[in-house]
């Protein structure tokens, strides 16, 4: 069983989110401030930090600091600011995941089940990787390298659909259907366009693609070369 | 700001050139006068050997050159010089004027001033004023979005165990997470349109295929609730859009095509490729909207009925919708009545969104 600490001064979210993931298999502790966290951190030694940012005494981004003096735990931040520049702050500090409130408890519960997996070094259901490319699905969050890739949720499908069938020539037609539906199978006009921004978003060298490669004729294939 | 005024230099109108006018008014007559008449005498002493005053002829010629030329003289100078008199005071009247003028500039340019300096104060006041008020939304609307996690979450875990739970429980927790959504949305709106405002919203651009956003936006938004007319073209080339953003512009004007159009009507959506981008119209087949709601409906907090008949909305929707659309270079506008036909007036939405770059391969087919 999997031990998850909870690190919020919110006590009815806490007590929720104790009673959702308990259902969910974890064993979960509350702490109410930073403070309170790093003391049940030597108590309990967790598998995983569930760390609020705004509380009072010590804060989430403190806290994330003097634990990343002393250890490599899983983090993941709970903020109510989605500012890019917040979410940029959590993982220079060495957050592994980032939730903004308000979030629906299914989609924190898969984020923490990617979080572990990735910890424990096994391939997760929840995530893609291909050279530097980190595609997080949980988090519906692409990765290069350090970089955060901007993609909207289509091109964010479409690059899944590739990924997930890597060196298999998909056709226009096969990606219109898992990506927009069967019932726009005939309609394949939009997809060269969508692959050329979507490269230029991935791609270190567009002209030279690494990972998206055109099958004249045929399709579009996924695998990191070089 | 002061305003220098020309002065009059002009050196006949100086006071010097007058005063020495005036003495030439007496001297040149006068010495005229005397060598006119030495002259006389001289002549006649010459020629008759005697002085001029003692015969007839003689008087007549000392009076017409000695004193009629120097008195015509007189008055020519004595004309001239009344002349240069009046332009001199016309000067000096204007050289007062020009002074009074130019303190009336100088005392109003210093008034503009102080308006201006509390015009600037006010501005700053204001703005600062508008900033405490985005400030304020922002935080009270991140102060929400905690107590709204665990209202959201608390519903999601009551609803998981929906099964066991007695069927009115169940419908009510249901009705309480929905409106719990919607309340969740709202929030999200009102902090977008702060952000917005602060030009702080990040957009996230890329290419948008436009008719499965369609229909999926019709899908949910109108449902089987009333018919659909759709005019749509073979091809529609993707857009350059922030897609969320996007379907949430189209859901806007869907929403409220439903909301102010009678039950059962259709609403009519026509799609438009054009050179410059593509052209989505939602039209209604609702009351219309009179040109002085027109002008006003796309600013903060109006609707475009009030009273018992309006429907329930929060007025931010149509002014974030442009808002949003103008953001990622789009237009969106408003034509009422839709329809020739004077039962039925509608009133037509339409968003025109910039065409994605082609593909060079694109490029190369065509």
């Amino acid at each position: 069983m999997t031990e998850i600490l909870l690190v919020d001064d919110d006590q009815n979210l806490c007590q929720l989110l104790r009673e959702y993931l308990t259902g969910q298999g974890h064993a979960v502790y509350c702490a109410a401030n930073g403070r309170a966290g790093l003391r049940a951190l030597f108590e309990h030694k967790p598998d995983l930090m569930v760390l609020d940012v705004t509380m009072p005494q010590v804060d989430g981004w403190e806290t994330l600091k003097r634990l990343r003096e002393m250890s490599d735990l899983p983090v993941i931040m709970l903020t109510a600011r989605d500012e890019e520049a917040d979410i940029l702050r959590g993982f220079s500090l060495g957050a592994d995941d980032y939730v903004c409130k308000p979030f629906s408890f299914a989609q924190l519960a898969a984020r923490i089940r990617a979080v572990l997996a990735r910890g424990r070094g096994m391939d997760s259901a929840e995530e893609l990787r291909a050279g530097d490319l980190v595609v997080n699905l949980a988090a519906r969050r692409a990765q290069r390298g350090a970089e955060l890739l901007n993609l909207t949720p289509t091109e964010f499908n479409l690059l899944v659909a590739l990924m997930k069938r890597p060196g298999v020539v998909l056709s226009s037609e096969e990606l219109v259907r898992e990506v927009w539906g069967p019932q726009y199978a005939s309609e394949i006009g939009f997809v060269r366009r969508y692959i050329w921004h979507l490269r230029n978003k991935i791609e270190p060298d567009p002209e030279h693609p690494r990972y998206l490669h055109n099958e004249r004729g045929f399709g579009y294939r996924f695998q990191a070369v070089g | 700001m002061a305003i220098t005024l020309p002065k009059l230099t002009n050196s006949l109108y100086q006071p010097a050139a007058l005063a020495r006018g005036r003495a030439l008014r007496y001297v040149v007559p006068i010495c005229l006068f005397i060598l006119a008449t030495a002259f006389e005498f001289w002549e006649h002493w010459r020629e008759e050997g005697m002085f001029p005053l003692l015969d007839r002829l003689g008087t007549l010629e000392v009076i017409i050159f000695g004193l009629v030329g120097p008195i015509a003289v007189y008055l020519t100078v004595n004309y001239l010089l009344q002349i240069m008199t009046e332009l001199d005071n016309a000067r000096q009247q204007t050289a007062v004027i020009n002074r009074n003028l130019e303190e009336i500039v100088a005392a109003r340019t210093a008034a503009l001033q102080v308006s201006n300096d509390e015009l600037a104060q006010a501005n700053l006041r204001l703005r600062q004023l508008d900033q405490m008020k985005s400030d304020f939304v922002a935080l009270v609307s991140h102060e929400l979005r905690t107590p709204l996690t665990a209202l959201n979450g608390g519903l999601e875990v009551a609803l998981q165990s929906a099964d066991t739970l007695p069927p009115s429980s169940r419908r009510i927790l249901e009705a309480m997470a929905s409106e719990s959504r919607r309340l969740t949305q709202l929030v999200q709106n009102i902090l977008d349109v702060s952000r917005l405002e602060a030009g702080r919203l990040t957009l996230n651009l890329g290419p948008v295929a436009v008719a499965p956003l369609l229909r999926r936006a019709v899908e949910l938004i109108v449902g089987d609730r009333r018919p659909v007319i759709w005019h749509l073209p073979a091809q529609i080339p993707p857009i350059w859009a922030d897609e969320l953003h996007y379907e949430q512009i189209i859901r806007n004007l869907l929403r409220n095509a439903d909301k102010y159009s009678p039950a059962g009507k259709p609403v009519d959506i026509h799609v438009t490729a054009r050179d410059d981008g593509v052209q989505v119209e939602v039209v209604d087949q609702g009351a219309g909207i009179t040109p002085e709601v027109q002008a006003m409906m796309f600013e903060r907090f109006t609707r475009g009925q009030t009273g018992e008949n309006a429907s329930p909305g929060w007025g931010l929707g149509l002014y974030f919708a442009r808002k949003l659309t103008e953001a990622q270079g789009g237009q969106l506008s408003v034509r009422s009545p839709a329809w020739p036909a004077p039962g039925v007036p509608g009133a037509s939405f339409s968003v025109v969104f910039p065409l994605a770059a082609m593909a060079p391969e694109e490029l190369e087919d065509d």
